[in-house]
C-alpha cells in the first residue's frame, strides 16, 4: 500500500446564499485555488473524485455539468454520492493501490437553491416515513432526546457545544455564523425540533471544497509540507431510526475505529492533538466525543465540561466552529480534512486556535449520522 | 506491484417491464443473494459494499445506498455509492475494485439496480439537462442519441444504412432468446424494426432499449482469496474510464474520445495491443442500435465506418468471429443503473464459463463497455482467465 498525503487544499469563504455562483464557478475557483497551493496545474492530475448531490443540484447525474470547471475533461473521473470526505476515501484507495500518483477531490453544495426540510425528506423511505413528514431535524430530535435522556445530558450542555463552536467560528474567516453567543441565547433561541434549538443546529450553506492527494514521493517532491493521512475508515448504521441504538454513533464509532487502528492509535484522547467533526447538531459532538473513543460511553458532557476540546484544551475539537458555523452539505467533510491537514502543516492561513501533529477528521452523513467517514492526518 | 483482484460470483434479477412484488433494497438483495451464493459467501463475509445507480430522480429516493445497505448486510459496515449516470453500475465495479487493490478490503460487494418503474424514465432524463439553458428543449436520451446516429450516419453514409441498426437489434434481440434475464426476449426481423414507429430520427422503437426494473451484483475478491473460492474467477486484466465535456463545440458523439481513451487505457493495462484478435468476447452498452456500430469502432474493433460490415458479415452474431453482446445487450433489458454492470457481469460470466445457453467456447479474454451522462463518460473493463 503507498503512502498518501494531502498536499493542496482550498474552500470558498461559506455564505448563506451566493447569488453571483453556481456550483461550476464554485467549483472552479477551488480547484484553482488547491491547485496553486501545492504547486500543481491541472495536467498534473490523474484522476477526478467528486461529490456532489442531485437533489440539492435539482438535476440529474449533475456532474455532466460540473466536470469540465472541476477539470476532468479527458481525465479518469468519478463521482461520490454523499459527502465529500467519502470521496476522499476513494480518492485515497486511488492513489494508495499505486495505480495513480494524483487525485484531486471536489466537493460542492448549494443549499441555498432548496428547502432543507423538504431535502432531508427526501432521504426517508418513501411508503412509511415519508408520508409522515419526517425529516432531517426530525431525525436529529429523536436521536438527540434517546441521548440526552439515557445519559442524563441537560439543555445546558448542548447549547455550552454551541456556544463553544460559534465562539471558534468567529475567528475563522471562511466561517458563514461568525456572530458568538452565550449558553443563554442558545438556550433561549426557537425550538427547531425539541430539544433542539436554532442556535444548535447547522446553519444552510453554499460553500465548495477541493483537496489534491498525492503519492508519498509526489508529496515529498512539490516542495510544500505534506499531510500525511496514516488511517481511513467509513462506515454505515441500520437506516430505520426506529431499529437503531439511537444512544450510539455507530457509524462513526466504525469508521474511526478502522482509521485509528490503521494509524496505530490506540488511546485517542492522548495521542490525537485535535479533531475536526461534522456536527450538524450539537448533541451530535458529545456523541462523537464518545464515538471516536476520547471518552466512554455516556462521558461526552463530562468531557466538555473538563475543558479539554475547547480551543486551548487539548484535544480540542472544531476549533474552525465546525459544521456549526458552516455547512456547505456535501462539502462540509472535505472541509474538516481541509481545515486539519492546514493545521497540522502550520499552513492556515489565519491563527489557528489549535495546532498540532495528529488529528482525527470526520464526515456524516444521511439521517440521524447514518454514515460516517473518518480520517488521520499528521504532520 | 498493485494486487490482482478478481471477480468471483455474479447476480441479476430477471429483468422485467415492472416488479410490483419487491421494493428497491428487496430486488437488489435478490440479486445480490445469487452472488454471494455463486461465490460460496454468507452476508458476513463481505468487508464492504459498493452500490450504484443512475439518477436518483428516477425513483425519487435520496441517497438510496442508505435505503439499500442495511438490506444487503452492510449494517455496520462501510457503503459507498457511485453515481455517474449510465456509467454507475461499471464505475461501482472499478470503485470495488479499488477498495481491493488499495489493500483496505478483501472482498467487497458491489451491487446496482434501477427501478424505472418507479417513475417515468425520460422526464428523469430530461432533468439532467441543465436548468437554465437546455431543459426547456430537452427530450430525454433517445434526442441526444437520435444527433449521434446522425452524425454517424452522415459521416458514413452511403455505405451506412439505417438497416445496419436495425441489423444491430435484430441480432441482439435473437441473442436474448438464450439469455433467461433479459426482459425483450422475442426475435424481430429488420423489416419490422424498420417499419417500427419513429422516436428520434432515425432511431425507431425497435432501435430502441426498454425501460426495466432489474437489479445486479457481484463479488470482488483479492487474488488468494479469489483462488480459493472459485475455479475459475474472472480476473481484472485493465480498467480504464473517461470523461469529457458536453459542451467542447467539437464533441465528436460518432467516434467519442472519451470512449478511445477508456480502451487504450483498460487494454494498456491489459497488454492488449491488436483487440480484435487478443479479445474474445465484447458486451458493450448500446442502449439504441447505431451505438453498437459506434462503440465497435470507438473501441477499436474495427476501423471507423467498418462496424456496419461487421453486423452484416455475422462477424458480432453469437456464432461468429467476435462475438458483441451475447446476452442480448441493453436493447433487450436496461435498467439503467444496473446496465453497465450487466455488461461486466456478462463479460466476467463468458470468461468464468458460467453464460449458459448463450456461452462463447473458449473465452479467455473479454471486454465490458458502458458510456453514461450526455455521451460523454466512458468505462472499459477487461476481464481475463489468468493474470
Amino acid at each position: 500500500m503507498e503512502e498518501v498525503a494531502a498536499i493542496g487544499w482550498a474552500q470558498t469563504v461559506h455564505e448563506r446564499r451566493m447569488e453571483r455562483e453556481t456550483p461550476m464557478s464554485m467549483a472552479y475557483r477551488v480547484v484553482n485555488e488547491a491547485l496553486s497551493s501545492c504547486g500543481l496545474t491541472i495536467q498534473d492530475i490523474e484522476v477526478l473524485i467528486d461529490a456532489g448531490s442531485d437533489f440539492l443540484d435539482g438535476r440529474g447525474i449533475s456532474t455532466c455539468i460540473t466536470v469540465d470547471a472541476m477539470g476532468g475533461h479527458f481525465k479518469e473521473e468519478s463521482k461520490v454520492a454523499g459527502d465529500g470526505l467519502l470521496a476522499a476515501a476513494y480518492a485515497y484507495m486511488r492513489v494508495a493501490s499505486g495505480l495513480s500518483s494524483t487525485a484531486l477531490v471536489v466537493a460542492y453544495g448549494k443549499s441555498s437553491e432548496s428547502d432543507a426540510s423538504l431535502q432531508t425528506a427526501t432521504m426517508c423511505e418513501p411508503f412509511f416515513t415519508r408520508p409522515l413528514g419526517f425529516d432531517g431535524a426530525a431525525a436529529a430530535a429523536l436521536q438527540a432526546r434517546s441521548y440526552m435522556r439515557r445519559y442524563g445530558v441537560g439543555p445546558e450542555t448542548t447549547a455550552g457545544v454551541a456556544a463553544k463552536n460559534l465562539a471558534a467560528g468567529a475567528a475563522n474567516p471562511n466561517a458563514q455564523v461568525r456572530g458568538e453567543a452565550s449558553v443563554e441565547e442558545v438556550m433561549t433561541s426557537p425550538v427547531l425540533a425539541s430539544p433542539i434549538r436554532e442556535l444548535e443546529a447547522a446553519p444552510v450553506t453554499d460553500g465548495a471544497c477541493a483537496v489534491v492527494l498525492a503519492r508519498g514521493d509526489v508529496a515529498r517532491s512539490v516542495g510544500v509540507r505534506p499531510a500525511w493521512i496514516s488511517g481511513v475508515g467509513h462506515c454505515s448504521d441500520a437506516y430505520s431510526i426506529g431499529t437503531r441504538e439511537r444512544h450510539r454513533a455507530v457509524a462513526a464509532a466504525g469508521a474511526s475505529r478502522s482509521a485509528l487502528r490503521m494509524a496505530g492509535i490506540s488511546r485517542p484522547h492522548d495521542q490525537l492533538d485535535f479533531l475536526e467533526v461534522s456536527e450538524f447538531y450539537s448533541y451530535q459532538e458529545l456523541m462523537l466525543y464518545e464515538a471516536t473513543g476520547l471518552c466512554g460511553e455516556g462521558e461526552g458532557a463530562d468531557l466538555f465540561s473538563s475543558g479539554d476540546t475547547s480551543p486551548g484544551g487539548r484535544p480540542a475539537v472544531n476549533v474552525s466552529g465546525g459544521a456549526l458555523c458552516a455547512n456547505p452539505l456535501v462539502a462540509t467533510g472535505l472541509v474538516r480534512l481541509a481545515e486539519a491537514a492546514a493545521r497540522v502543516t502550520d499552513r492556515a492561513e489565519y491563527e489557528p486556535g489549535a495546532k498540532g501533529d495528529r488529528a482525527l477528521v470526520h464526515g456524516g452523513g444521511g439521517l440521524a449520522m447514518q454514515t460516517a467517514t473518518c480520517m488521520v492526518v499528521e504532520r | 506491484m498493485t494486487r490482482p483482484a478478481a471477480i468471483v460470483g455474479t447476480g441479476q434479477t430477471v429483468h422485467v417491464s415492472r416488479r410490483e412484488d419487491v421494493n428497491i433494497p428487496e430486488m437488489v438483495r435478490e440479486a445480490a443473494g445469487r452472488a454471494l451464493e455463486e461465490a460460496g459467501l454468507a452476508w458476513k463475509d463481505i468487508d464492504a459494499v459498493v452500490a450504484g445507480s443512475a439518477p436518483e430522480i428516477f425513483e425519487g429516493v435520496n441517497n438510496p445506498e442508505n435505503w439499500i445497505g442495511p438490506a444487503v448486510g452492510a449494517s455496520g459496515k462501510p457503503v459507498m455509492r457511485i453515481h455517474t449516470g449510465g456509467t454507475a453500475g461499471a464505475s461501482a465495479t472499478i470503485a470495488g475494485y479499488y477498495h481491493v487493490v488499495s489493500g483496505l478490503f478483501d472482498v467487497v460487494l458491489v451491487v446496482a439496480y434501477e427501478k424505472l418503474s418507479d417513475g417515468v424514465a425520460q422526464y428523469g432524463l430530461s432533468a439532467c439537462y441543465d436548468p437554465l439553458w437546455d431543459r426547456d428543449f430537452a427530450c430525454g436520451a433517445p434526442g441526444l442519441a437520435g444527433l449521434q446516429a446522425t452524425q454517424y450516419l452522415a459521416r458514413h453514409a452511403p455505405e451506412v444504412r439505417e438497416e445496419h441498426g436495425a441489423m444491430v437489434a435484430v441480432k441482439n434481440r435473437k441473442n436474448a432468446l438464450l439469455n433467461p434475464c433479459a426482459q425483450l426476449r422475442k426475435e424481430i426481423t429488420v423489416e419490422e424494426v424498420m417499419a417500427s414507429a419513429p422516436v428520434a430520427s432515425p432511431l425507431k422503437l425497435l432501435d430502441c432499449c426498454p425501460t426495466s426494473d432489474g437489479a445486479a451484483a457481484l463479488v470482488i475478491a483479492e487474488g488468494r482469496r479469489a483462488r480459493k473460492m472459485v475455479r475459475k474467477p474472472a480476473w481484472f486484466a485493465g480498467v480504464g474510464a473517461c470523461s469529457e465535456s458536453p459542451y467542447v463545440p467539437h464533441v465528436d458523439m460518432a467516434y467519442p474520445e472519451s470512449c478511445v481513451r477508456a480502451a487504450q487505457q483498460a487494454y494498456q493495462a491489459a497488454w492488449v495491443y491488436q483487440p480484435y484478435r487478443e479479445l474474445d468476447v465484447a458486451e458493450v452498452y448500446e442502449a439504441f442500435s447505431f451505438q453498437e456500430l459506434i462503440w465497435t469502432e470507438a473501441l477499436g474493433l474495427c476501423r471507423p465506418g467498418e462496424g456496419a460490415r461487421l453486423v452484416e458479415s455475422g462477424a458480432t452474431a453469437l456464432d461468429g468471429e467476435f462475438p458483441v453482446n451475447p446476452s442480448g445487450g441493453v436493447l433487450s433489458a436496461n435498467p439503467i443503473g444496473a446496465s453497465a454492470m450487466i455488461r461486466q457481469i456478462e463479460a466476467a460470466m463468458q470468461v468464468m464459463g458460467s453464460a449458459g445457453e448463450h456461452q462463447v467456447p473458449g473465452v479467455r479474454k473479454a471486454l465490458a463497455h458502458s458510456w453514461g451522462g450526455a455521451i460523454q463518460f466512458s468505462t472499459v473493463t477487461v476481464f481475463a482467465d489468468e493474470i
